[in-house]
């Protein structure tokens, strides 16, 4: 056969489009694919970071109610003593459905180690799934003010990546 | 001449033609559906996201103590959402408040929001939608009496 023979051009030229195309339909493809993951990844992150959001407001207002929690010695707001086969008791559950999926944020809970203060300090980590902390509040029961105690908020902190906003 | 001399040409262009303009047409067609998929993706992807914003905006509008103070058995009607840009062609409700029980809660168990008001907190359900039907976004928050 002759190089110069045009015999077979078509079919080359046809497989050079169709590979082209391709590639351009699939890069298309991928950044669809990509724009649609992250929508749900910050969709997830969302409902996770109201979710915990929420539930630290619900152990606030259930310690409001209950002025054991976060008490000192409250073994709710305790770990266990070493060596430890178990994590901190969950405090709290709180649900929420966003978007039809529902979330469950637990809630764990230290007391202030000074069993002097007339008040309590008392600091509420939530989390979803995981273990991993999505928000930490510190906040302060005014016990003595009366029946339903005031409180204040000392600090509240989204962990969110970087881990040593809640060691 | 014969038609399977190799140095020949004849008889060929309409049937290599044919094929051709099928492939390409194949192709096209291919990347035109690719194309209107991707752009329908993404006008639905944009209205999410905004609804996603409106309702996170509805959101802390609506736990803002200052702004929207506690009601005690508020209704849906009973926080206000004015002053929240809401683009045109999108929409924001307060879909339903459900009240805590003030039932103390046993360690690890889940708190729990009825029908029977108030018990100090509440938790409040809001929905973003657009104004065609294609993006809805709810998001469910705890609003608490304050102090």
């Amino acid at each position: 056969m002759s190089v110069r023979d045009e015999d077979g051009q078509v079919l080359l030229l046809a497989l050079g489009f169709l590979l082209f195309f391709g590639l351009v339909i699939g890069a298309m493809l991928t950044f669809g694919e990509a724009s649609v993951l992250s929508t749900a990844r910050l969709r997830e992150q969302r409902a996770n970071v109201y979710a915990a959001d929420g539930a630290i407001d619900a152990a606030i207002q259930v310690g409001r109610s209950d002025t054991g929690v976060g008490a000192y010695g409250d073994p709710r707001c305790q770990p266990p003593p070493p060596p430890a086969t178990s994590a901190t008791p969950t405090l709290l559950s709180t649900t929420s459905t966003d978007n039809g999926v529902t979330t469950v944020a637990k809630v764990v809970c230290n007391w202030s180690a000074d069993p002097l203060q007339p008040d309590r300090t008392v600091t509420f980590t939530s989390s979803v799934g995981t273990a991993t902390p999505i928000v930490r509040a510190t906040v302060v029961y005014h016990d003595s003010g009366g029946t339903v105690p005031d409180v204040n908020i000392l600090s509240w902190t989204y962990c969110g990546h970087d881990s040593g906003a809640c060691p | 001449m014969r038609r399977n001399d190799i140095d020949s040409n004849d008889g060929f262009s309409l049937v290599e033609i044919l094929i051709t303009v099928a492939i390409v047409g194949i192709t096209f067609t291919a990347i035109l559906g690719g194309l209107i998929t991707t752009i329908t993706a993404s006008a639905y992807q944009r209205k999410a996201a905004t609804a996603d914003a409106i309702v996170r905006s509805a959101a802390e509008l609506v736990k803002d103590s200052v702004r929207n103070p506690y009601a005690n058995c508020a209704g849906s009607g009973a926080y206000s959402l004015a002053g929240l840009s809401v683009p045109a062609g999108f929409s924001v409700t307060i879909q339903g408040v459900k009240y805590w029980d003030g039932q103390p809660v046993p360690p690890g168990d889940m708190v729990k929001f009825t029908s029977n008001c108030d018990h100090g907190m509440q938790q409040i359900s809001i929905q973003a939608t657009s104004s065609d039907g294609q993006a809805t976004e709810t998001l469910q928050v705890i609003k608490r009496s304050v102090p």
